[in-house]
């Protein structure tokens, strides 16, 4: 088998790197113990071009090994590049690789039916939207780039992430790298920053940092972009406190308010606590507090 | 206006339909003429943009299988007054103009003398169709602040100008309608809707208004996301809850604040003018008006004797 020198390749050449991060301790550890065992793809040029293989020529340089094995390709650029794509199938791709993967058949010119026919085969949708996104995604920091696949972020999640700018997108991964991100909660909380930001034209993030979790997050950014919501909910937990109800009776009212009805349980074992979570009910409708969270849910919440 | 692609749609099937309503909101049983789908004025908020998927414009040119359509649905349902319009799915005049798609449907109703037909725009052109205007025949236009016009319906006709053939439309002896809808909540609008409603008055009579909406701004779920991205400062300026019938609509307390000034102000413009709410809950219904209008029914009931005030007993 051939091997080339890593220091003959440029390695800055990423022009058919789809993998991200380069960085792969597993990989490294094993190329540490048994070397580079398989080939990396270079396109046969002056000096020679990587196709595949990145991940162990980083490897393989970082543990300052001087020769890899390697395959000399002779094909076109275009062929290169479906090379390194196929290369990558059998593992599952990233965010940013799948992205990387429709960039750069853009970036070659494919016609766009085999465009979509790639964006399907790594699992994104294959419509226009998505070539939007992945063009937009190009100017993404690196920071922005990692904290994507950090939190296994899908590109729907990506293309709500491009609403900001590339300060704003720095401002949001510094405020919710350090917490518990999932995808449902961060796509709630940057729908809500964006709403913010179309409200006020900028995004004051000082009055966010500190928060410890992404709930807390949620909610702080709620009070700032539905404040008669929040103010609505302070008023119920006020009544509801007010109410001191026993374990076995609750008051629910619709989160948002908009159903009129409010929900009275009670759970009873003998005819006893019937009679007494009755007794209470009267009590609570003669403080006017049953009355109070009605005028919540009729949207009077001033009438007295 | 621009250039939309206009294709000629086979009508299969019945587009003669009830309105569509919304889950646990009131509806005024407005019967829909589904003559065009798309439409060529692209206001922003326009609810189009997130129910039609067909790009440009269809028209259903076999006027004469629509006539009998409607036809057959004033035979079947003879409980009530009949209110059909061609606005649902686009404007009844933005092409008209050019398509004369509703000159035989006008006609119809002035022979039929018995449910009433609006034309419903943004689009302040009737000139075409004053010769066979007859009384149940009801032009109504959109009405919104200019400064939303300006921004949010820019290939829309001018205030100015849909006052003047809402006008225009009185002299040719047409009731008229006013909609309010939607109503949106930007900063300074009270201010706006005031000096509206001031001009309105000055340019119609408002004694020979036959129904005013009002529906406040709501949206489908997939349209928060295509304002947000287009920076709709305006539309997004108030505060949205989602509904029972999972769309985007303002929050209730708002909703019955906003409703009740118009209300108030329509009101003391002209004691007797019909009000009504489109799409609202009953309560909401019940806090701005004081109506009980608990299901359709109430609100058909309430059509049916504003028609009649309005025709001396018929239709």
């Amino acid at each position: 088998m051939k091997t080339i020198e890593i220091a003959q390749v440029d390695v800055n050449d990423r022009t058919y790197c789809i993998s991200y991060p380069l960085e792969d301790d597993l990989l490294t550890s094993s190329i540490a113990r048994y070397g580079v065992l398989v080939p990396v793809g270079l396109l046969d040029r002056q000096p020679p071009v990587l196709v595949t293989g990145f991940k162990r020529m980083e490897a393989a340089r970082k543990l300052g090994i001087a020769r890899v094995p390697c395959v000399f390709l002779d094909i076109d650029e275009r062929r290169a590049l479906l090379t390194a794509i196929n290369d990558n199938l059998k593992r599952r791709l990233n965010t940013i690789e799948k992205a990387w993967c429709v960039e750069k058949m853009l970036f070659f010119g494919f016609p766009e039916e085999d465009i979509y026919e790639t964006a399907k085969l790594v699992g994104l949708p294959a419509r226009e939207r998505t070539l939007k996104t992945v063009r937009a995604m190009h100017s993404m920091e690196e920071g922005a780039r990692a904290f994507i696949v950090k939190h296994n972020l899908p590109l729907a999640v990506v293309e709500q992430l491009l609403w900001f700018d590339v300060d704003e997108i720095s401002h949001i991964v510094r405020l919710t790298d350090p917490l518990n991100v999932t995808t449902s909660i961060f796509r709630e909380a940057v729908q809500l920053l964006a709403l913010l930001k179309v409200k006020m034209g900028r995004i004051d993030f000082c009055q966010f940092e500190g928060t410890n979790d992404m709930e807390a997050l949620r909610q702080a950014l709620k009070k700032a972009t539905h404040p008669l919501l929040s103010r609505l909910e302070e008023k119920f937990e006020r009544i509801r406190e007010a109410c001191a109800l026993p374990p076995y009776m609750s008051i629910k009212v619709d989160p948002v308010f908009e159903k009129e009805w409010i929900d009275i349980c009670v759970r009873a074992r003998t005819n006893d606590e019937v009679d007494r979570a009755l007794e209470k009910l009267e009590a609570l409708s003669g403080r006017g507090l049953l009355r109070g969270i009605l005028e919540l849910t009729h949207g009077t919440p001033d009438r007295n | 206006m621009n250039s939309l692609t206009v294709r000629r749609t086979e009508t299969r099937g019945t587009i003669v339909r009830d309105c569509p309503g919304t889950q646990h909101h009131v509806c005024c049983g407005y019967k829909t003429i589904d003559l065009i789908e798309g439409c060529p004025l692209s206001c922003s908020y326009c609810i189009l943009r997130g129910y039609l998927n067909a790009p440009g414009i269809g028209i259903h040119w076999n006027t004469t299988e629509i006539i009998e359509q409607i036809r057959q649905a004033v035979d079947r349902e003879k409980s009530h007054i009949l209110r059909f319009g061609t606005g649902e799915l686009s404007d009844s005049l933005a092409l008209d103009r050019k398509l004369e798609l509703n000159r035989p449907i006008v006609q119809f109703f002035g022979e039929a003398r018995g449910p009433l037909f609006e034309l419903k725009s943004k689009w302040a052109y009737i000139d075409h169709l004053k010769s066979c205007l007859n009384p149940y025949t009801v032009v109504s236009f959109s009405l919104a602040p200019q400064a939303i016009v300006d921004r949010e319906e820019r290939r829309t006709s001018p205030i100015r100008r849909r006052l003047k053939a809402l006008g225009s439309a009185q002299d040719s002896g047409c009731f008229v309608g006013l909609h309010f809808d939607p109503i949106i909540i930007y900063d300074g609008f009270e201010k706006d809707y005031r000096q509206l409603i001031d001009d309105i008055a000055r340019a119609i009579d408002l004694t020979r208004v036959i129904w005013v909406s009002m529906g406040l701004l709501r949206f489908v779920p997939g349209l928060m996301k295509v304002f947000i991205e287009e920076g709709r400062r305006n539309l997004l300026h108030g505060e949205f809850i989602k509904g029972e019938d999972g769309k985007y609509r303002y929050i209730k307390a708002e909703r019955i604040r906003v409703y009740r000034m118009l209300y108030d102000l329509l009101k003391e413009r002209e004691p007797r003018l019909f009000c009504y709410l489109c799409m609202e809950r009953a309560d909401v219904w019940h806090e701005v008006s004081g109506t009980e209008v608990r299901e359709s029914a109430d609100l058909i009931r309430l059509f049916d004797a504003r028609i009649r005030e309005f025709f001396g007993g018929s239709p």
